[in-house]
């Protein structure tokens, strides 16, 4: 079965639903005889032209949305620490790891992100999320307190990239279920 | 090449389509994503339009969507065509055009 709603998510990324659907319908019908590698190929091919596409058409109004992204994403890391400093105080006291914090602080990014801008949004969450790989890095591999030693640090990595991705992804679909 | 061929396939361009008419009378394969960019770079300069079809079974129950060269896109055709020409003109002599060697 070709016509998975994966594919058509992540078609839907960057385009319209109704385009998508046509660019799954043609993929579909040639994958009959080229097979499901194929097919899941060019899927991924087509996603990422149709990110360039969008992304060239205001490059820099998308690079302006990645460093508010950067921003708020740094806000909300420090707004966590500052809600877990302060809990005990309140009665509730929240325990966050440090690598909890950052993942939280991805989701909500990403979020916000979908949601203030359902289509830049996507595609700034994008150049973020790749931008963040080193800075994450920097973060992880360093000496304690976030550092650490476990052998989980690129699957952290891969989970905060995803997380950030997911929000924003997951915020745009919303926007545009309620859009009509 | 994608207008040329939308034109040639009229009432049938669609995504599978074009790449197969390009294919075959270009004799090189597009990737669909640079396809799909294209037709939304045309449809955005108004060089053609696009109408949805009815859903078919062997496309998982998805519409396709048809390609239409707008005259605007028909204009552009025409005056590429003349630049291609006026370009052509004073090259009949060179060898890689099959003329005498100058």
């Amino acid at each position: 079965m070709f016509s998975s709603s994966v594919s058509f998510t992540l078609l839907t990324l960057f385009t319209s639903p109704e385009r998508a659907a046509s660019i799954q319908g043609d993929l579909t019908e040639e994958a009959r005889t080229r097979g499901r590698i194929w097919f899941w190929s060019q899927v991924i091919r087509t996603t990422g032209a149709l990110w360039r596409h969008g992304f060239m058409q205001s490059p820099l109004a998308i690079l302006g949305l990645t460093l508010s992204g950067g921003a708020t994403w740094v806000l909300m890391t420090v707004l966590l620490v500052a809600v877990e400093l302060v809990s005990p105080y309140l009665g509730a006291p929240i325990n966050l790891s440090g690598r909890s914090v950052l993942l939280l602080g991805a989701l909500l990014t990403g979020i916000i992100l979908g949601r203030a801008f359902p289509v830049r949004g996507m595609y700034a969450s994008v150049v973020l999320a790749f931008a963040s790989i080193p800075a994450l890095s920097l973060i992880l591999f360093a000496p304690q307190p976030y550092g650490g030693t476990g052998d989980l640090r690129l699957l952290f990595l891969a989970l905060a990239v995803a997380l950030l991705l997911m929000g924003s992804a997951l915020s745009r679909r919303r926007v545009a279920r309620k859009a009509g | 090449m994608v207008l040329l061929s939308i034109l040639r396939l009229d009432e049938t361009a669609y995504g599978v389509s074009i790449r197969a008419e390009i294919a075959e009378h270009a004799g090189r394969s597009v990737a669909p994503g640079a396809l799909y960019t294209a037709l939304d770079r045309l449809e955005d300069k108004g060089f053609v339009t696009s109408r949805v079809g009815d859903p078919t079974p062997e496309r998982g129950g998805r519409a396709k969507r048809y390609y239409k060269v707008s005259a605007s896109g028909l204009s552009a055709l025409k005056r590429a065509q003349s630049a291609y020409q006026s370009l052509l003109k004073g090259l009949e002599r060179l060898e890689i055009l099959g003329g005498p060697n100058v």
